[in-house]
């Protein structure tokens, strides 16, 4: 299993980069953007479990 | 309380325990879990020059014994870790020894000359051994003559102590690590993650996802990592920093009985946190019981039974 506490990287989840939902309340600080901004990682066990679904990038992660 | 301090070249270190890097995010993270001065020295994530998002999902995967895993180098990149990261450490009574690595010769000699800059950074530990990357990493680390390059021009830009961090995935370890020696490096540490596979046989796709392969950590590799770094103890006379599998103090003393000078924790800090701390804890302790004043003592001891 991975680690719970965002060290060990594997629990990232692609989101559209345009999309993130992200405010004081939901502040998402494990986020991360680059690579021209294209593609956003978030990982699971700092910034979720819950995620707008709107916000998943489905496609990269389930293809 | 026996002598821990050892020595990484020019470099000495408080005990012989440190964590592995990638295992250790950027050592803050590890703050409610433990005081890093109780350590010889932190070991952060690669560094590369610009930010990676790294390998997409799925990234890891427990199989008997270990950790099978793809994260691609994931990192915040070098102006992003100096500004954001490295001041943590002016602060902390311990070492900081940085990872690097890259996709070419270029970028890893230019993440080197940027953190020679910086003081609070001790050491370099060049990643020249990623499984999970396409360019750099482990292809740097199994062609003797690409290595040669990598350790002549890292060793060009950096005064820093040099450590070179070795895959297993070659045919044999030694040329390796004496070609590290004699081309400048400061020590050399072994081994970084094999490359293994798990199937999910009812979808038959890989458990890594599109990633397919992936490096793997933990108790499994410990038996394979003891013996390449014992070999590797064998020809060279710049210390070895023995890693693989290590997951408390017993663990931790094969692996300097065996002849390596200072271990790296990986896998058995995302168990518990704590692990490194507790393991320098164990080696005084067996350091105490046994009468032996200094670690340095221990330090391949080995009894081989020869005749």
């Amino acid at each position: 299993m991975g680690c719970g506490f965002g060290v060990c990287l594997s629990c990232a989840v692609p989101l559209k980069t345009d999309a993130v939902v992200r405010d004081t309340w939901w502040p998402k600080p494990a986020c991360m953007t680059a690579e021209g901004g294209e593609r956003t990682l978030s990982l699971v066990c700092k910034d979720g479990p819950v995620y707008d679904m709107k916000e998943v990038d489905w496609d990269l992660w389930l293809s | 309380m026996a002598e821990l301090t050892v020595s990484i070249g020019p470099m000495k270190i408080r005990n012989p325990v440190m964590p592995a890097s990638g295992t250790f995010g950027y050592g803050q993270e590890y703050e409610p879990f433990l005081d890093p001065a109780r350590l010889g020295a932190v070991v952060v994530k690669t560094i590369t020059h610009k930010p990676r998002l790294g390998n997409p999902p799925h990234r890891s995967t427990e199989v008997p014994g270990g950790f099978l895993a793809s994260i691609g180098l994931q990192n915040v990149g070098v102006d992003c870790f100096v500004e954001e990261k490295l001041p943590f450490f002016e602060d902390i009574d311990t070492r900081l020894i940085v990872s690097i690595g890259g996709d070419t010769l270029e970028e890893v000699a230019h993440v080197a000359s940027v953190l020679e800059r910086h003081d609070t950074v001790d050491a370099l530990e060049v990643n020249a051994s990623c499984p999970n990357i396409n360019k750099g990493g482990m292809q740097f680390g199994k062609d003797l003559d690409c290595m040669k390059d990598l350790v002549t021009r890292v060793r060009g830009v950096t005064g820093k102590p040099l450590i070179l961090k070795l895959t297993p995935m070659v045919g044999d370890i030694r040329p390796f690590a004496e070609l590290c020696q004699k081309c400048g490096a400061d020590a050399v540490s072994l081994i970084n993650a094999p490359v293994g596979m798990a199937i999910n046989i009812d979808p038959r796709r890989s458990m890594l996802g599109k990633n397919l392969t992936g490096g793997l950590t933990g108790p499994a590799i410990r038996p394979l990592a003891l013996h390449l770094v014992w070999q590797a103890t064998k020809c060279v006379d710049i210390p070895v920093i023995g890693i693989g599998g290590i997951t408390c103090a017993k663990d931790a003393l094969e692996f300097l009985i065996a002849g390596a000078t200072a271990i790296q924790v990986g896998t058995m800090n995302f168990v518990n946190p704590g692990v490194t701390v507790e393991i320098a804890a164990g080696i005084n302790s067996y350091l105490d019981k046994n009468g032996i004043s200094s670690v340095n003592d221990l330090v391949g001891s080995l009894d081989c039974l020869a005749p």
